[in-house]
């Protein structure tokens, strides 16, 4: 060997080579030895010729140029498409094997040229360690290869290989089967040929993936405007509904994996089935909504949710639906519902239980369907078309048009759950569970009022009554419901009181027990001892001349709990208070619960049972003030559940204001409890009714107070946003505001305005003098 | 309302210099052109003044104000206050400064008023605006003295008032009440809209005759 050195060239060797080299190339079988010569031929030219390494790569680049174009001249022989994949697909498939194997003699070849261009500096080692590692991935005669392929061949052939693999699959979409394993084929072709290590697949994207979107896009242009001018919108839908899932499933078929073209592909069959025909297909969200039809919208909400604004319509009719049903449904039913809060409150539920179950099968829960629902039902429970609560305006000072008026719906609810824990035929003829589930839904109703003070007002005042007259059906659950209360949000301070109302009555309850053992007599009374913090309405107290048998019990009880409470104030609400009197005459003897204004009044008498009395002269007995004798006479000669009255009078009114100072009252003689049109000896009636809660000046005053707290809490809440701030916009403050107001009312525009005038007014906080539209706190 | 200045006895020397003290405003103008107490140069005087309180200037306001506008003769007030007023129709901080002060100015002192009452706000406004009228003023106005139920003007809407005038100009369009105006500004905004609404009505129903 040594004595050849210098001697050795690349012409004495490629003779031997080349038809080895060939034999690869026709993926004929070449030996072992040959293999070996090979690797040393290839040293032996890249060691002792210094052009050797040159002229190896263009004589092999020669041979791999003419092998193609016989492969070419092979694969154009092919007419027919699928024969022409088919044909082209085989070729490739060799010369792509050949790829891995023709590279490896080769090896030294690459070092060669790599070494002399990087020049003296490279560190060949190096680059050796960096070659054996990539193996032939980047190696130079695979480029060689694979280029030469793409040059040749693949510039020449791509445009038929894309208009048959799409044609293919065009006749797939109409149903055709063939061999899928021709399109896999050309795309691998395309996928395996880049030799640009960037972008490997850069000829996959450019011009497959290219081709593939078009040849979609245009197919279903067509076909999209012809199913929906053949058969109409709503089969359109499911056509389309259907296309995007078999496109989905085509591109995972024909589409590289992992290279985004399958989301790129859906994306536009999007496009062209969805977001070309967005104002065709949105028409028909109103009117399936208005029918109810689920499985229609379900398939709509599938369809739109793919595209950029395709739901926000559906949710706006949807809302709209909501309302306008909504109060349809309730203007409808006026005249039942606003005069039975159970129908009322029942005709809600049901309203809110039809849209639930319409977004629930329409569009499966979607939260943004949810939210819809929520708003647009808020507007129906809010709504004052068919019954409203006026309320003063908040500022006196300019009282022109009033302040809004807000739906009644709060004092409904809190009527109906009173029917629900009060003794009332609703809650005898409902089992524990049910009223449970009926209370769970006013909370829930209630969860989307706006003036939720006026519930928390009425609801308190209804829980008044009911444990003052001691007629709870269930104390357990009343319990329960001040919880509930709590965890739905309500205010604490308010659910607070509300349990310290029942704290009060147990107190009360060990109060008389003491109170008779250590006073004997008293059997006959029961006082309650309630804290004035947690129970007052604001309302004042009544004068009345109570009847001796109870005014001489005061003294007594007050000095009993003095003993006990030094240094507590008692202030006695006669018209909260109630007893059982005995009443006798001629027919028979019976008990009835009064009022102690009843009682007063009834007590007239107890000296001269057959008397006649004027009206002035029971005023200067009684000492009530005119408008409480009036109701209280009124309840004594009309009470609508007996049909022998206790009182009679002359001359007859119409209703208590036309009683005049010398209108006569007297002691019904007659007087009888009457059982199936028979007159009974013996019997109890509870004349109470409603119990007064308040005057009937206060009860103007109870609305002007809800408006007086509101204001309170406004102005709290801002100081204490300030506080907190030190300095705000106006639109954070507002929304700040709401947040923290939003369990009790919801603050008007107005009413906000008015507290920040106002507390700038009082240098609570000022203007920025540079922004309008910001406040700053003032310590 | 006579203006009338409470001049004790004068024996300071910088009120020998005066040829007499003047006991009422009126005579602190010229023979043929006197002051009236609703003249805007009146307010003017005031303001530089600094006076606490209308139609009336403490003998201190008055020594101590004219030194500050470095004259002493009633004849020098008079070119002063032309002056100065000319100045302030270029001069808008040294408006709003006149502007704010015509509130406090307008106050009843003696009974620790803080709101002014609508009919003095009223007559301010018209005074205060003399010689640049904002286009909105007279609509405004007129709300107000439609409007019983406006009992006063407290201190940020006046202040406010003024940038409601450069804000809306004559074009109440622009108005958005969402922004934190003071709420007598949306009631007048809503108002005018009211009013445009009917007329608007009105037309239309003519139109169909």
């Amino acid at each position: 060997m040594l004595k050849d050195k210098g001697q050795i060239s690349f012409e004495d060797k490629w003779p031997s080579m080349r038809p080895i080299v060939l034999k690869l190339l026709k993926q004929e079988t070449v030996s072992q030895a040959e293999w070996q010569d090979l690797f040393g031929a290839v040293h032996l030219v890249c060691l002792w010729d210094e052009r050797g390494p040159y002229k190896l790569r263009d004589a092999l680049q020669q041979d791999i140029v003419a092998y193609i174009k016989q492969a070419q001249n092979r694969v154009l022989a092919q007419r027919e498409e699928q024969a022409l994949l088919k044909a082209y697909i085989a070729e490739w498939g060799k010369f792509f094997t050949q790829c891995n194997y023709l590279p490896t003699p080769f090896r030294q070849l690459e070092n060669s040229i790599n070494n002399v261009s990087k020049g003296s500096s490279s560190n060949s080692s190096s680059s050796q360690k960096k070659n054996n590692n990539n193996n032939n991935e980047d190696s130079l005669v695979r480029k060689l290869m694979l280029d030469s392929w793409n040059q040749s061949i693949f510039i020449d052939i791509k445009q038929r290989l894309q208009d048959s693999a799409m044609k293919l699959v065009q006749a797939e979409r109409n149903g055709e089967s063939f061999d899928s394993q021709l399109v896999i084929g050309v795309r691998e072709s395309y996928v395996n040929l880049c030799s640009n290590p960037v972008d490997k697949l850069q000829i996959y994207r450019e011009n497959f993936e290219a081709a593939y979107m078009q040849a979609t896009e245009e197919f279903y242009k067509l076909k999209a405007n012809e199913h929906l001018v053949a058969n109409g919108v709503q089969s359109y839908m499911s056509y389309a509904d259907q296309r995007l899932k078999e496109e989905e499933a085509r591109a995972h078929r024909y589409l590289e994996p992992g290279s985004g073209s399958v989301a790129a592909l859906t994306q536009c069959c999007e496009r062209v089935l969805v977001s070309e025909h967005l104002p065709t297909i949105l028409a028909e969200s109103a009117p399936l909504i208005k029918a109810g039809e689920t499985e229609k919208l379900q398939l709509m909400f599938r369809l739109l949710d793919r595209v950029a604004d395709g739901v926000a319509p559906i949710l706006r009719d949807l809302e709209a639906h909501i309302v306008s049903a909504g109060l349809a449904d309730m203007v409808a039913s006026a005249d039942i519902i606003t005069s039975d809060s159970e129908k009322y409150v029942e005709r809600l539920l049901d309203l809110f239980k039809r849209f639930s179950s319409l977004v629930k099968d329409a569009f499966l829960d979607d939260p943004r369907f949810l939210t819809a629902r929520d708003k647009a039902y808020k507007f129906v429970v809010n709504d004052t078309t068919v019954f409203k609560l006026e309320l003063p305006s908040s500022a006196l000072l300019r009282g022109t048009k009033g302040t809004a008026p807000e739906s009644k719906c709060p004092e409904l609810l809190a009527n109906y759950c009173d029917m629900l824990l009060r003794k009332t035929p609703l809650s005898k003829r409902l089992t524990s569970e049910q009223i449970e589930t009926r209370l769970r839904d006013v909370l829930l109703v209630l969860k989307y009022i706006e003036n939720k003070d006026v519930f928390m007002r009425y609801h308190k005042a209804h829980l008044t009554r009911r444990l003052i007259l001691d007629s709870s059906a269930d104390s357990e659950k009343e319990e329960d419901m001040v919880e509930w209360l709590r965890e739905v949000g309500m205010p604490a301070d308010y659910v607070n009181k509300l349990a310290r109302m029942f704290q009060d009555i147990k107190v009360s309850e060990d109060l008389n027990t003491q109170f008779r053992t250590d006073t004997t007599r008293h059997d006959a009374i029961n006082i309650k001892i309630l804290n004035a913090g947690a129970w007052a309405r604001g309302s004042e107290r009544v004068t009345v001349s109570l009847p001796l048998e109870l005014e001489d019990y005061i003294p007594e009880v007050e000095e009993f709990y003095k003993k006990k409470h030094s240094g507590r104030k008692l202030q006695w609400y006669h018209h909260m208070s109630n007893g059982t009197i005995t009443f006798a005459n001629s027919v028979g003897r019976f008990d009835l619960d009064v009022t102690t204004f009843q009682m007063a009044v009834l007590f007239a008498w107890n000296q001269r049972p057959m008397e006649k009395i004027s009206y002035e002269n029971l005023r200067l007995a009684t000492e009530l003030p005119d408008p409480e004798l009036r109701r209280t006479l009124w309840s004594l000669v009309a009470f609508p559940k007996l049909k022998r009255q206790l009182l009679c009078y002359e001359p007859l009114v119409q209703n208590p204001k036309d009683f005049a100072e010398n209108t006569t009252f007297w002691v019904n003689q007659e007087f009888a409890l009457v059982k199936n049109n028979k007159p009974q000896r013996r019997g109890k009636i509870n004349l109470i009714g409603r119990l007064q809660l308040s005057t009937e000046r206060s009860q103007i005053e109870d609305n002007h107070s809800i408006v007086q707290l509101r204001i309170l809490r406004t102005q709290e809440a801002i100081i204490k946003i300030l506080k907190m701030r030190k300095r705000i916009t106006n639109t954070a403050l507002q929304s700040e505001l709401v947040e923290i107001l939003k369990n009790m009312f919801l603050p008007s525009k107005k009413m906000i305005k008015e507290q920040l005038e106002w507390l700038i007014e009082h240098k609570y906080m000022r203007r920025d003098d540079d922004d309008i539209n910001t406040f700053i706190y003032m310590a | 309302t006579k203006v009338q200045l409470t001049a004790e006895k004068a024996n300071k020397p910088f009120y020998q210099k005066l040829p007499s003290i003047p006991r009422t405003m009126s005579s602190l103008g010229s023979n043929e052109n006197r002051l009236n107490p609703d003249d805007f140069k009146v307010l003017v005087l005031a303001w530089k003044l600094n006076a606490s309180q209308m139609c009336r200037f403490t003998k201190l306001e008055f020594t101590q104000g004219l030194k500050n506008m470095k004259t002493d003769s009633i004849k020098g007030i008079q070119q002063k206050l032309s002056d100065i007023t000319s100045e302030l129709r270029r001069d808008s901080e040294q408006f709003k400064d006149l502007y704010r002060f015509t509130f406090k100015f307008g106050l009843d002192v003696s009974t620790g008023q803080r709101i002014l009452p609508a009919d003095i706000a009223i007559v301010l406004w018209r005074l205060v605006f003399t010689s640049n009228e904002p286009p909105i003023l007279e609509r405004w106005l007129a709300y107000l003295e439609a409007s019983p139920h406006v009992r006063g003007v407290p201190k940020d809407t006046w202040y406010m008032f003024l940038n409601f005038c450069e804000f809306v100009g004559e074009d109440l369009s622009s108005y958005d009440d969402t922004e934190a105006w003071p709420s007598l500004f949306d009631d007048f905004v809503e108002y005018e809209n009211d009013q445009m609404n009917q007329n608007i009505t009105k037309n239309d129903i003519r139109i169909q005759d």
